[in-house]
């Protein structure tokens, strides 16, 4: 009985701010997407703000891609835990999993073997998550991963997920606020850096491991792949606004959780009214897309990286 | 001889990975390889809204979506960094296609789970049309390498000496990047949307461990790519054929990059080798006979410098030795007349250089110095051997 069905649009938020003001009974599904599709896209938010600048969303698609692989291992190595109801424990040691060998091996191929940057990472997610495939396919043929990893499912969100999502984001965000400022050092001036003895190194694997658990945590919720577009999009689309690192985290979190309550209520809208039921995730990265087809970027020379 | 159901997917496959790979090694060697992840994933929408319509459409929709990423990335690449431009498109591209797949699974569940074995591949379910379809392109793809070899060669490794000649360099690309989406929506039946970057990438990593020249490079990423097809295919029963294909692909460039490190390796040992038993030379020059070890020596005896273990040199190892010490304080001089080196830092470097030195180089040394008699540390500079 979910008090915001045959909502439309509008009074999808009517519906809200009421519940919100009567403190009314427990969580429905409606409002746990919301929480859970905001928290996650605050912490994408802020992560992505500096892999962006630090020009590393390559390898966080290489890390969507490992996730598949991190949680099979996880899988196999405690016993029986269910995909659904992954607990903390079994979430940490599938990330720190996926985001070492992610980032391990590509460092193996481009100091070792001196492959150039791009291939190497190319050829590190592809073989990871081929891999994946295989291991999931072999030992854990009956859990559902197929195109759950890569869409998500926000429908089967349940309100106990709240709460595992409000711990990774406090932990993630929490990380972020005590490390700012080595954070802020490593990304804009790594030789400065250097001079003072910080390890840029550290710093990096650290970032790493946090966008690895903020990808596990959100990979029932929008799939392995789009979480890279709530990583990516806001921080651009901030961008465009200021140029300072600080307003840039709010203003890109602003930003996430915005286009998840429009998402959340455009999803409820059309279910209602034309009876489509579209795929929360999927509505999110549209509207993102959109709000960064509108914007003026600014036009930067300095662009080419590779 | 094949089986008529395995003919499909073996062949087709096979073709397949042939043009993948030779398109993959252009874009390897523009360091682009990443822009086959973007182009497979925006090809997604097309995939899907193709299947909402008919079978057939799928291919061509892919195809067009996928060159509306490439538009998109290069517009997008004016305003931001490269790897973020891909990324955006990457996700954006899949989350609409994914937005569209969720309605399509209500409306059309048939075209909707169609559409699902494009993102992982299913090779099985091949036929001969798509072998003939898929043999077709890798033949356009290798006529358009073999008569555009040069215009390629050029736009790659020297684009200032393309445009003085006049090529059509944004003619160039434009092809590329069409075969490139070709490729790319072709093989996505085989290995699906997610893995078809790796198709591209792993074939020409393995081929540039065996050589530097474009053209053997055009050769052999499509035998590694082929291969990795044939064997893949054939031996994966209870497993989905595109990801064994990748991992076979990915192995044979792990064991590319291992050869190639393995030689550095041996190069590495075989120079200190050489260090070592001129080291001994020199030792035997400077202070008499004494015993070099069994290895060393015998060594030294088979080359003929030594005349036996813990003897003296024969002539020819005398005048070996000689030059080595010569080199050695020549390049003494040089550190510390030229470049004001102090006297105690210069042996350290000669004990180096005296092995590297070539004749070509000792010559330019005695242009710049005159012929010096004496090193840093009054020791006397050997006459220049025949």
């Amino acid at each position: 009985m979910n008090p915001y069905s045959g909502d439309n649009f509008f009074s999808f938020f009517g519906t809200l701010l009421t519940r919100l003001f009567t403190f009314h009974g427990p969580l429905v599904s409606d409002e746990v997407q919301l929480i859970v599709l905001g928290l996650i896209s605050m912490m994408a938010a802020t992560l992505g703000s500096f892999l962006v600048l630090r020009k590393n969303t390559m390898l966080a698609n290489s890390l969507s891609h490992t996730i598949l692989l991190g949680i099979a291992v996880t899988y196999l190595a405690m016993k029986g835990v269910d995909f659904y109801q992954m607990s903390m424990g079994a979430l940490l040691m599938a990330a720190l999993v996926t985001a070492l060998l992610t980032t391990l091996f590509t460092e193996l191929l481009t100091r070792f073997f001196h492959l150039q940057e791009d291939a190497s990472i190319g050829l590190v997610f592809s073989t990871l998550f081929a891999l994946g495939i295989v291991v999931v396919t072999l030992f854990a043929k009956n859990t559902h991963i197929g195109t759950e990893a890569i869409m998500g499912n926000v429908d089967a969100l349940h309100p106990h997920d709240v709460k595992q999502v409000m711990l990774i984001s406090g932990l993630v965000l929490g990380v972020i606020a005590l490390l700012f400022r080595p954070f802020r050092l490593t990304t804009f001036d790594p030789t400065f850096a250097r001079g003072i003895g910080v390890n840029s190194s550290v710093f990096h694997y650290i970032l790493m491991i946090l966008t690895a658990l903020a990808a596990i945590s959100a990979f029932r919720a929008v799939g392995a792949f789009l979480f890279l577009a709530l990583l990516v999009i806001p921080p651009l689309i901030a961008r465009a606004f200021t140029k300072r690192l600080g307003t840039l985290i709010v203003l890109a979190s602003g930003i996430g959780v915005v286009a998840s309550m429009l998402a959340v209520a455009l999803s409820r809208h059309l279910l209602s009214e034309a009876g489509l039921a579209l795929s929360t995730a999927g509505v999110e990265v549209v509207l993102l897309t959109l709000a960064i087809g509108g914007q003026r970027l600014p036009q930067s020379s300095a662009a080419k990286s590779c | 001889m094949i089986d008529a159901t395995l003919r499909g997917p073996l062949l087709g496959t096979f073709f397949m990975a042939i043009s993948a790979s030779m398109i993959g090694v252009l874009a390897f060697v523009r360091r682009r390889s990443l822009i086959g992840e973007a182009l497979s994933h925006a090809a997604y929408p097309g995939v899907v809204c193709g299947a909402a319509i008919a079978d057939v459409c799928i291919v061509p929709g892919a195809f067009l979506t996928a060159l509306l990423g490439i538009g998109a990335v290069r517009w997008l690449e004016k305003r931001t960094t490269s790897d973020a431009a891909l990324c955006v498109i990457l996700s954006s591209f899949l989350g609409i296609g994914v937005t569209i797949a969720s309605v399509l699974q209500v409306l059309d569940p048939m075209a909707y789970r169609r559409s699902l074995t494009y993102l992982y591949g299913q090779a099985a379910t091949m036929t001969d049309n798509h072998m003939i379809l898929y043999a077709s392109f890798a033949l356009v793809m290798t006529l358009y390498v073999t008569i555009n070899y040069r215009y390629l060669q050029l736009s790659h490794f020297d684009r200032p000496f393309a445009k003085v000649l006049g090529i059509k360099l944004k003619g160039i690309e434009a092809i590329q990047i069409i075969l490139l989406a070709l490729a790319i929506v072709m093989g996505i039946r085989s290995v699906g949307v997610v893995l078809m970057a790796g198709m591209l990438v792993a074939p020409a990593i393995a081929a540039r461990e065996w050589t530097n020249k474009l053209s053997h490079m055009l050769i052999l990423a499509p035998l590694f790519g082929g291969l990795s097809a044939l064997l893949g295919a054939y031996f994966a029963t209870n497993l989905p054929t595109g990801p064994v294909i990748l991992l076979i692909a990915a192995a044979l460039a792990f064991l590319s990059m291992f050869k190639s490190a393995l030689l550095r390796f041996l190069r590495k040992v075989r120079f200190r080798w050489q260090c070592h038993l001129e080291n001994g030379l020199k030792l035997v020059w400077k202070y008499g006979p004494a015993d070099l070890g069994r290895i060393t020596s015998h060594r030294l005896v088979q080359c003929g410098y030594l005349t036996r273990r813990g003897g003296p040199l024969t002539v020819d190892g005398m005048r070996k030795a000689q030059q080595i010490v010569r080199l050695h304080r020549l390049w003494e001089v040089y550190l510390s007349t030229c470049l004001g080196a102090s006297s105690e830092k210069v042996h350290r470097s000669a004990e180096e250089m005296e092995h590297i030195l070539t004749p070509e180089l000792e010559i330019k040394l005695l242009e710049l110095m005159g012929n010096p008699t004496l090193d840093p540390h009054q020791q006397p500079i050997p006459e220049r051997v025949r």
